[in-house]
């Protein structure tokens, strides 16, 4: 039921308040029914009696019954005297009724068989049940005790039904009246000690909910004792909670972001006076191999320039990651060819994945514009990054990239036969300086900062990365970025044959 | 061991019976009512009991002068002691002049030698010649069934006498008539020549014309007994019915009284017209029906106005004299039956109905 506690509550109470009136009324009525028979049965008997006296004594002056003269008046003045009577007579032992309070009825037979059989038995009370008739029966005595006839009284059960009916209908009036005016009070009640606190703590919530973070609203308890009273005052007392918890909690964020934001200041800070030396480090070193030197000391100087220009990779994406932590990032809007762009990426990797005899392959669908509006060179982060990646994580088979448009993004996927990645551990591919162990147990190096930054471009260009793996079947790392067409270039060099464009750039 | 709940049981209800007739007997002593009784009964000053003489104009064979006294003595009550003296002026039987003069000098010294402290005196003879001659004097006096006006006594103003008048009820009586024989509105009166009838007339003459359908077609005031005999058996005015008036004292062909038994008999037995009378000795005695005044009432009323005089110290002149509207309806059966009329139902239950003359009771 969709109804406010106010409407059930009433409800609740109509249906037991109708239930009490309509218990009552039965009550009432059967007593009332059981009463008001006996009360006009007695009644009849007494006023049957009072005919009976009436007439012995006119038989007592001597006068035979036949001869009484005038006696309809006696009958006819008691009907008019008591409303509830229908008739009053006087019949004689065989039936015929000598005196009535209709004329018309006079010299005629008993009204019926029941009557007369009930006059020789000496009954005093007949109930009619096929006219609905009360009968009243008092024999009448001649002076010398022979029963000379009967006085007869009758009134109708529709006397007892209209009275019932009457009393039914008073007192379904007055139980209206009552349950009205006692619906009208338990409202008025409910409204004030009920209602009007609750509407208060609804409002309060509705607040909140319209307004998160603002837990400044209190309810007033209006001095209240009671359970909602107590309610009340639990509420506002969580709301305090809340609202302290809250501005705890901001602090706490405030302090935390202070300190993220001095950590990435610190290591941009760090990296940059790292790259500076190993700048020099490797132009050292760049120069000591133009120099006269042996096999074994070009070894050396080949493996320090390795080294070095790893460790310049990890200061690299130290520096790229604190940038975007630091919210220095900030992307260029250039315009640039996205295909060149993808093939030289390509180019860059083609050598490391024939040395691991890798089959590296593209594919750009051909509704993908060549000239696009971004940053073109973070585009080639993230793309170098995966293939890297892949490339690092396939030890046979392939990697293929795929750029295709989806509506108003653009897809990148790079797909390899890789070890691919347990999907319980997915979710961490993306935090910073973690490192997902791979399927086959084997620590790859890499400073754990290539995914994360990764996804950090990506958002930053208006797009979402994901992967689709299961272990020993490879993986596909996707993105999307948002990237306007340069619309005349795409004019000048856009192609009538609407096939992708799939080259394999290196094959063992 | 049974012994000690019994005892015990005993004991406590032996008290609740003691304390409950103790509470009922001083409820009984602090009753008014029981207190009353418990009073002594009211004496005369000098501790003897109350005197009172009663006078009756007629004499005590006849109800209405019985029933005047019963009823004066119920309304006198209780709580008063009394000795009664009783004079019967005996005018209905024996309305000689001589006669009745011998009797009020009976009543005259009984007056002094007894010394009463209350005369009570019933109808019109014994008023005129009793009462009328004590006005103002220190003899507290009291009547009741008085016909003619307090004027006409010399009563009005009077200090020491207070009583009951007593009014015909005449158009009740033709109505009731007209329930058995409708349609009858003419009616003669008819009486003899005693002067005390002459107001009642005149007030029945009065009522017969306000009331309207009703008329008097004569009034007869008559001597002679075969005169009587005469107007009833011709009905010279065809009138539908006889108002019989008074006591009838009538002279028969030797100068006698004609005994009030023997004219009610006669009329019985001859008359073919209805006949209607105020006094429930006539209906008695035969006349067919009549709206009769309560002779008990009268008397109640005068023995009533006698115990606050006696008792309470009032003065006669003080109470107001009243005249009772009480009517009782009576029916004559066997006169109805005489006359072939059968009467109503509603008529018998509303009457008292006399079955039989007087005569004729065993």
């Amino acid at each position: 039921m969709n109804y406010g506690l106010r409407t059930k509550i009433l409800l609740i109470t109509s249906v037991v308040i109708i239930t009490i009136c309509i218990g009552i009324t039965w009550t009432v009525s059967s007593y009332y029914s059981a009463t008001y028979a006996e009360t006009l049965q007695s009644r009849s008997l007494a006023i049957a009696k009072s005919l009976a006296l009436q007439m012995e004594r006119i038989t007592g002056l001597g006068i035979q019954i036949e001869s009484v003269v005038g006696f309809e008046e006696q009958c006819v003045e008691v009907v008019r005297a008591y409303p509830n009577i229908d008739a009053a007579m006087i019949l004689s032992p065989r039936g015929t009724v000598l005196f009535h309070s209709d004329n018309s009825q006079i010299g005629t037979l008993a009204p019926t068989e029941d009557l007369i059989r009930s006059l020789n038995r000496g009954e005093f009370t007949l109930k009619l049940t096929d006219v609905g008739e009360y009968l009243a029966v008092e024999p009448i005595f001649a002076p010398d005790g022979s029963q000379v006839a009967s006085a007869v009284v009758s009134f109708s059960q529709h006397y007892i039904d209209d009275g019932l009916n009457r009393l039914r209908f008073s007192m379904l009036a007055i139980g209206t009246c009552i349950a009205l005016l006692g619906l009208l009070i338990l409202t008025l009640m409910l409204n004030h000690f009920i209602m009007r606190p609750i509407k208060g703590l609804m409002n309060a919530i509705r607040y909140i909910r319209f307004n998160p973070g603002d837990y400044s609203p209190r309810i007033e308890t209006q001095g209240r004792h009671d359970e909602i009273g107590a309610m009340i005052e639990s509420v506002n007392q969580l709301l305090s909670e809340i609202q302290h918890r809250e501005a705890e909690l901001i602090t706490a964020k405030e302090t935390s972001d202070q300190a993220n934001k001095s950590k990435s200041v610190f290591l941009a800070a760090m990296s940059h006076d790292l790259r500076t030396p190993m700048h020099a480090i490797l132009s050292m070193n760049e120069l000591m191999l133009s120099t006269q030197l042996n096999d074994r000391q070009r070894r050396f100087t080949h493996n320090i320039e390795k080294a070095g220009r790893w460790l310049l990779g990890i200061i690299n994406d130290i520096l790229e990651f604190a940038k975007i932590e630091s919210g220095k990032l900030e992307l260029l809007v250039s315009k640039f060819d996205l295909h060149l762009l993808v093939n030289d990426v390509i180019g860059l990797q083609e050598e490391i994945a024939l040395g691991k005899k890798l089959v590296l392959s593209q594919q750009i669908n051909a509704d993908v514009p060549r000239m696009v509006i971004g940053d073109g060179p973070r585009l080639m982060q993230i793309l170098t990054n995966l293939i890297s990646n892949a490339i690092r994580y396939t030890d046979q088979g392939s990697v293929h990239v795929q750029v295709l448009l989806a509506g108003s993004e653009t897809v990148f996927s790079v797909t390899d036969t890789g070890i691919g990645v347990d999907p319980e551990k997915v979710h961490l591919l993306w935090e910073p300086f973690v490192q997902v162990a791979a399927a086959d147990g084997q620590r790859r190096s890499g400073t754990g900062l290539g995914l994360a930054i990764v996804k950090q471009l990506a958002e930053a260009m208006g797009g979402t990365v994901g992967v689709d793996t299961s272990p020993g079947k490879g993986a596909t790392f996707w993105f999307t970025a948002r990237l306007e067409p340069a619309e005349t270039h795409q004019a000048v060099h856009q192609q009538p044959d609407a096939s992708p464009e799939i080259s394999p750039v290196a094959s063992p | 061991m049974l012994g000690v709940p019994w005892s015990l049981g005993e004991h406590i209800l032996k008290r609740f019976l003691t304390r409950l007739m103790m509470f009922c007997l001083l409820g009984l002593i602090l009753n008014p009512a029981f207190a009353g009784d418990l009073r002594p009964p009211s004496r005369a000053p000098e501790g003897r009991p109350w005197r009172i003489l009663h006078i009756m104009s007629y004499d005590v064979g006849l109800d209405w002068s019985n029933s005047q006294f019963a009823g004066f003595k119920l309304g006198l009550g209780r709580g008063i002691e009394v000795e009664y003296k009783v004079l019967e002026l005996d005018t209905k039987r024996d309305d000689n002049p001589l006669a009745v003069a011998e009797r009020v000098k009976q009543a005259e010294n009984l007056i002094k030698t007894w010394a009463p402290d209350l005369l009570y005196a019933s109808d019109d003879m014994a008023i005129e010649k009793l009462i009328h001659p004590r006005v103002n004097t220190s003899l507290p006096c009291v009547f009741s069934g008085m016909n003619r006006s307090v004027a006409y006594y010399g009563l009005t103003g009077a200090k020491n006498v207070t009583g009951v008048l007593e009014q015909e009820h005449f158009i009740e009586t033709v109505r009731l008539l007209q329930q058995l024989r409708p349609g009858a509105s003419r009616i003669q009166v008819i009486s003899d020549q005693s002067a005390y009838w002459d107001e009642s007339i005149q007030r029945i003459e009065a009522l017969a014309r306000s009331a309207g359908g009703i008329s008097i077609v004569s009034t007869d005031r008559i001597e002679r007994y075969t005169d009587f005999q005469r107007v009833i058996l011709q009905n010279p005015k065809k009138a539908d019915a006889y108002l019989l008036l008074g006591t009838f004292s009538f002279k028969n062909e030797r100068g006698g009284d004609v005994q009030f038994k023997d004219v009610q008999q006669w009329i019985a037995e001859n008359s073919h017209v209805p006949d209607i009378s105020f006094w429930s000795d006539r209906i008695k005695h035969g006349t067919l029906v009549g709206v009769t005044v309560s002779a008990l009432d009268q008397g109640h009323k005068a023995g009533d106005a006698a115990r606050r005089i006696l008792l309470e110290g009032r003065s006669p002149g003080s109470i107001a004299m009243e005249v009772t509207h009480k009517g009782i309806a009576m029916l004559n059966l066997a006169r109805a039956r005489a006359l072939s009329i059968t009467p109503r139902a509603g008529v018998l239950l509303s009457s008292v109905v006399e079955t039989r003359y007087t005569w004729t009771k065993k």
